[in-house]
């Protein structure tokens, strides 16, 4: 590696651990944890907010702080996901596939211990990632076009689609409810409205906020409410609890190459413009499930099913920064308002900034990489008295959750019809559950909806003036090759299954004539 | 008032006329400061901003947003709306209640252009807000890949001659339907036109692709990436005296051809296209006239008039404090501000000199749409 970076990394860890730089990134990550432990609230937001009050701030404290948003706020929203079935963000929404089952079957400790090593190992990944790529990175940033982007949409659709669990047929169903309800508001290219039927409320469309809310969290509240479930996890007391923070934590290297393989894909993702924060997280789930192999519970509280979103999720904040920094284009929400905030300190993202400020850009790193260790640590620190919720009486924590998701949908643009919108969208979601139809494909397709119609237009026109050929694209041929095996693997294989059965009954049967 | 009274003897005071016309005074500039500004404390007032986090709206709002607050005691909350050219954002500022607690920024020669949309849902900014202010002016270029190879404006010129120029733009709120088809009359050019890359980021991807041939950007949002040699600027199509751009942005665009003016390069066209000088002076003043309208600041339409008057003159103070214009150089963000009288005036000019393009504009949003 060039020694200038080497010394400017060296220089950048120096301040983040001088006094007193440290505490910029210790507030700066209580600050976030605080603030995302809310439903529906993200470091985006704190970021913004932040924005006006450190106008004047020299650089140093200012990329402390922005660090320290970045990297602290993701496990908050984990922790709600594993223990209340809510995702704090979007992104969270593949955490409760499995991490929720753990904890109904009284193993939140082990779980939560599996998010905090995964998230912290994750987001080291994606640092060191993003670090080894610093002299590519303007060509790392410039790998997809819109026919990349395509395939990855329709490829993360279908591999939710025949993963989520049962009927494959139903997931692509329920996938395609999802986009037909992605479509609902204005038309992002003509501001045509599509939908509304005449209320104001849909002319934004449906926001992910209260659907996600809605179809994971309050589903959730009328299943416990119908079946009279005692407690989250069934146990009355914390010793009746299975499982350890120490389990937890080796699983993250008892499946060492999964957790690997899900920090590049996280990496990889958050470097990519435009995809957006939750896709890494389905991706790696995704993928953790087709390698599980028969011996998989995903869905029924599988650990691999937790470690590699987890992973994802924390590993894309590093991927993120690769085309934020190195062309000034934001990889996420998130990154849009720390370029925001570096525009008006007038550092310029690119070239300059990597030049430059180097040094400026470690700080950012370094800070980023302590806020997500410090974040993990604490939360281990604090396992048994969150586990200890799974023990709570449900009729005592209902009206929490129920307060927490209000509060959440209200926070968010302050409108009762939100709440009304989770309501709705939380009776679906119970409905869906109680008759065995997936729900990650409607989140899932709704996040990914406008990532495919813009892309599936472009590749459109583009390749109808002929300016890029769709079929001779290596990449697009990849992820064709992978939809295919998500539609057709699962049917083929149970096919297999089937005739091999079939054979070892049918020999057997003439072991026993004879 | 009150020593005017005092040489009177005690007897002879008309203290209760006095003290009548005191009261009334004090009452009555306690009203006016009751009804204005002071009507907007308490809770927050909402600022839009028709695009995405990180852009240049974003900027200019964020900028704005500390000294705004201090100006009209409120807390200011930004929100991003992004869809559509930025139509989506100037949609909720129009139907939002005009009580002064929404306000928000819009591009004008944009949603100019989205009202020739047909069955157009945007805003007219000459009906449907109260201006407030003008903040900023565009300065657009024309840019190309560096690996394009398209090294210059000539290069540009002689490739369409051999092909249609694909041109990479935004949405239905893009001014880049005003700005491509009036350069491409201008020059003599044919083009395509691929819509849906959202944001400059994504222009600037397109363009370093090689998906497109050239996209246009303001001079703000494309600073950065000239200054780090991914972009190359073709052409300046507006004329850069007249505005506010940061003295890093005008060194950067220094031997950069413009569009009009005696050495434009519209004129060095005129065997290819026709035109005649006239027709050349006023495609360019029209295009200047046009993007002076620039970017506004309002509320929604029939905001009472001592609030309208209070927010705007609050606006004009920010704009010319030196904190405020010395924050907007140390983030490289050109200010050109107006005051609403002068923003209004900028915005009728620009229009009348849209509609003279109408059969151009229309042309172009029927290619897109395509």
């Amino acid at each position: 590696m060039d020694a200038t970076v080497v010394n400017a990394a060296l220089e950048g860890l120096s301040l983040v651990f001088s006094w007193p730089y440290f505490m910029y990134t210790i507030a700066g990550t209580l600050l976030a944890m605080l603030f995302s432990a809310v439903p529906g609230l993200n470091s985006s937001t704190l970021m913004a907010l932040a924005i006006p009050l450190t106008l004047t701030w020299d650089p140093v404290p200012l990329m402390l702080v922005f660090g320290a948003f970045v990297g602290g706020a993701t496990f908050m929203g984990s922790i709600t996901a594993i223990l209340f079935n809510i995702p704090g963000k979007s992104q969270n929404a593949v955490t409760l596939l499995d991490g929720y089952p753990l904890t109904q079957q009284g193993m939140a400790k082990t779980a939560i211990g599996c998010a905090a090593a995964s998230s912290a190992l994750g987001s080291t990944f994606g640092i060191f990632f993003l670090i080894g790529l610093i002299p590519f990175m303007r060509e790392a940033a410039m790998l997809l076009g819109p026919p990349e982007y395509l395939m990855l949409a329709i490829w993360g659709l279908t591999t939710l689609a025949a993963l989520s669990g049962g009927s494959m047929l139903k997931g692509l169903i329920v996938a395609g409810l999802g986009l037909q309800l992605a479509l609902i508001g204005y038309d992002p290219r003509t501001a045509e409205l599509r939908f509304t039927f005449g209320l104001d409320y849909l002319h934004d469309g449906l926001s992910l906020v209260p659907v996600f809310l809605g179809v994971f969290a309050l589903a959730e509240v009328i299943d416990l409410m119908v079946s009279r479930k005692q407690t989250l996890s069934g146990k009355h007391h914390m010793e009746e609890l299975t499982g350890s923070v120490w389990e937890g934590v080796q699983s993250v290297f008892r499946h060492f190459g999964l957790f690997l393989r899900s920090s590049l894909i996280g990496t990889v993702i958050g470097a990519i413009p435009g995809v957006g924060s939750s896709v890494a997280g389905f991706v790696a789930y995704g993928h953790a499930r087709q390698t599980a192999g028969r011996t998989s519970r995903f869905g029924r509280g599988d650990i691999r099913g937790l470690l590699a979103p987890e992973a994802a999720n924390d590993a894309k904040d590093g991927g993120a920064l690769i085309p934020t920094l190195a062309l000034g284009i934001p990889g996420g929400t998130g990154t849009a308002v720390l370029l925001g905030a570096l525009t008006l300190h007038g550092m310029s993202p690119g070239r300059e900034m990597l030049t430059d400020n180097l040094v400026l850009v470690f700080v950012l790193i370094w800070s980023l990489f302590l806020s997500n260790w410090i974040t993990s640590l604490l939360g281990l620190l604090l396992v048994n008295p969150m586990a200890r919720l799974s023990t709570i009486r449900t009729t005592r924590l209902l009206p929490f959750i129920i307060a927490l998701s209000v509060i959440g949908c209200l926070q968010f643009r302050g409108l009762m019809a939100d709440v009304v919108c989770a309501v709705l969208f939380g009776l679906l979601g119970y409905l869906m559950k109680r008759h065995d139809w997936p729900r990650i494909p409607l989140a899932i397709a709704i996040v990914l909806a406008p990532l495919f119609e813009t892309n599936l237009h472009l590749t459109l026109r583009l390749h109808e003036l002929e300016r890029i050929v769709f079929w001779t694209r290596p990449l697009v041929l990849i992820l064709i090759a992978m939809t295919l095996v998500n539609l057709f693997l699962p049917a083929i294989s149970s096919r297999l299954n089937a005739n091999r059965q079939g054979q070892r009954e049918g020999s057997s049967a003439g072991d026993e004539s004879e | 008032m009150v020593s005017a009274c005092q040489h009177l003897p005690a007897t002879q005071r008309p203290l209760n006329s006095c003290a009548v016309f005191i009261v009334f005074f004090l009452f009555s500039i306690a009203s006016v400061a009751a009804t204005s500004c002071s009507s907007l404390s308490g809770e927050p007032v909402l600022w839009v901003v028709p695009s995405k986090p990180g852009g240049g709206y974003d900027a200019y709002s964020r900028l704005l947003q500390p000294f705004m607050e201090k100006a009209l005691n409120v807390h200011i909350r930004i929100e991003n709306r992004s869809a559509a050219g930025g139509v989506v954002g100037a949609m909720a500022i129009r139907d939002a209640q005009a009580d002064g607690r929404t306000l928000g920024i819009i591009n004008a020669p944009g949603l100019l252009a989205a009202n020739m949309l047909p069955n157009a849902p945007a805003p007219d900014p000459r009906q449907d807000f109260t201006i407030l202010g003008k903040v900023a002016e565009q300065h657009v270029v024309m840019l190309t890949g560096k690996h394009s190879g398209i090294s210059d404006i000539n290069s540009l010129l002689a490739i369409s001659r051999t092909r249609p120029i694909l041109a990479g733009i935004r949405d239905a709120g893009s001014s880049n339907f005003i700005t491509l088809p009036i350069t491409a009359s201008l020059l003599g050019m044919d083009y395509a036109v691929v819509t849906g890359y959202v944001g400059s980021g994504a222009r600037t991807l397109a363009a370093l692709r090689g998906e497109v041939d050239v996209i246009f950007l303001n001079m703000d949002s494309a600073r950065r990436y000239i200054a780090s040699n991914e972009l190359v600027p073709l052409l300046q199509i507006t004329d850069p005296p007249n505005i506010g751009l940061s003295d890093e942005s005008r060194s950067l665009l220094t031997g950069v051809p413009v569009l009009s003016g005696e050495q434009g390069v519209a004129r060095r066209q005129i065997d290819t296209t026709g035109l005649t000088m006239e027709d050349v002076e006023a495609g360019a003043v029209a295009l200047a006239r046009i993007f002076a309208a620039g970017r506004l600041v309002v509320a929604p339409r029939n905001l009472p008039d001592t609030v309208s008057h209070c927010i705007a003159t609050a606006l004009e103070d920010v704009m010319a404090n030196p904190e405020f214009l010395q924050a907007a150089s140390k983030a490289n963000l050109g200010i050109n501000s107006e005051n609403a009288e002068g923003a209004r005036k900028l915005l009728s000019l620009a229009a009348a000199e849209l509609d003279k393009f109408q059969p151009e504009i229309r042309a172009a949003i029927g290619e897109a749409r395509r």
